[in-house]
């Protein structure tokens, strides 16, 4: 089946879900699970994604930070037997994404489905980009 | 000594059959039998509170509506999904798309929903006398469609699956969403016809599949 899954997260709990089914799928195809954690850069980019650095000292650097939590999800997925590497990009999260897939020859992208506005189910633009942009297969797991 | 054994009979939920699962089970059960009092370990507490517990307070969810919740769900481990739906257009792409959410059932031990829906845009005669042929063409392509899929289905109960073929007629997206609904599918596999192009696009009926459906949705790469 699928041999190189890659998993996209931003740190958040929707995304933890994804991240948790990533690695169940990693396991039962035997895959090896990249485990991208991109934060946005620039202008306003800690308002969109609060969560990345709550509860840490200001002017902490998003970089070091991702980089924690994508260790720790890869330590969590070997400690269930699954091969896992850690991937850390600042910007687009789209195209930083598509790019690691390419590099890494994912040939599975799982993202959540975040963006869910109101009663109608709307993709957020995260996964929205990155299905239409993907060189392969891509998840959307419904975490919202 | 019988009716007190079988009084004390746990609970046993049905669990899905995979290697040792029937095994675990009544090992499980066994120090309930006799009355052996045990600590169950960590990964046998129901894996809701373990998630509540671990998840800082800010992040809890308002409302636990996820689809995944309504899955019966092994303790200590996340289900992953149970009823598979792929959705055809007879296509080659489409083919494709079958034989990825064949094998993905396989692997995950999962029911296998296949989906054919085709685009009927003329109306049904409204005199039972009055047989256009538009209409009798959009009768030759059911049947086709349910033969076809009837086809698809044959072989993936041929790999051990337990398939089920539905063929509908109307718009493409929604009835495949529809279906899933109905059926209560957790994972939609569309192909992702519509490229153009160097540039990529993903096809009207993947795209609209992936914004309205209300569980997982992969996206093959089929062309």
């Amino acid at each position: 089946m699928y041999k190189s899954v890659l998993v996209a997260t931003d740190g958040s709990e929707t995304a933890g879900q994804a991240v948790r089914v990533a690695i169940e799928l990693a396991k039962l195809c035997g895959a090896k699970l990249h485990v991208a954690n991109v934060y946005r850069t620039g202008e306003g980019a800690i308002m969109r994604a609060p969560g990345l650095t709550m509860g840490l000292p200001e002017g902490i650097d998003a970089g070091s930070v991702a980089a924690t939590r994508a260790e720790s999800v890869v330590a969590h997925a070997r400690t269930l037997g699954v091969k896992a590497k850690a991937h850390v990009a600042g910007g687009d999260p789209v195209e930083q994404i598509v790019a690691i897939a390419a590099e890494q020859k994912a040939d599975l992208i799982i993202v959540g489905n975040k963006g869910m506005r109101g009663l109608k189910r709307v993709l957020g633009s995260v996964p929205n980009g990155v299905a239409h942009k993907a060189p392969c297969a891509v998840l959307i797991v419904n975490t919202t | 000594m019988l009716e007190a054994m079988t009084d004390q009979l746990p609970q046993i939920r049905h669990q899905p059959t995979g290697s040792g699962s029937l095994c675990r089970t009544i090992l499980r059960a066994l120090p309930t039998w006799f009355g052996i009092e045990q600590d169950r370990p960590e990964q046998d507490r129901p894996e809701q509170d373990r998630l509540e517990q671990d998840r800082p307070e800010q992040d809890r969810p308002a409302a636990q509506s996820a689809p995944l919740q309504s899955v019966r769900r092994r303790p200590g481990r996340l289900d992953m999904y149970k009823s598979l739906l792929v959705a055809t257009d007879g296509s080659e792409t489409a083919a494709e798309a079958v034989r990825v959410a064949t094998e993905l059932a396989v692997v995950l031990g999962a029911r296998l929903h296949i989906a054919n829906v085709y685009s009927s845009s003329n109306p049904a005669p409204v005199y039972a006398g009055e047989m256009t042929m538009a209409y009798l063409e959009s009768l030759e392509r059911g049947k086709f469609a349910t033969a076809e899929t009837e086809a698809l289905a044959e072989r993936a109960r041929a790999m051990g699956l337990s398939a089920q073929p539905h063929v509908v007629a109307g718009n493409v997206a929604e009835r495949i969403v529809e279906i899933a609904e109905e059926q209560h599918v957790e994972l939609i596999v569309v192909g992702n016809k519509g490229m153009r192009g160097l540039k990529r696009v993903l096809g009207s009926v993947p795209n609209a599949v992936a914004h309205s459906a209300k569980c997982a949705v992969l996206i093959v790469n089929t062309t």
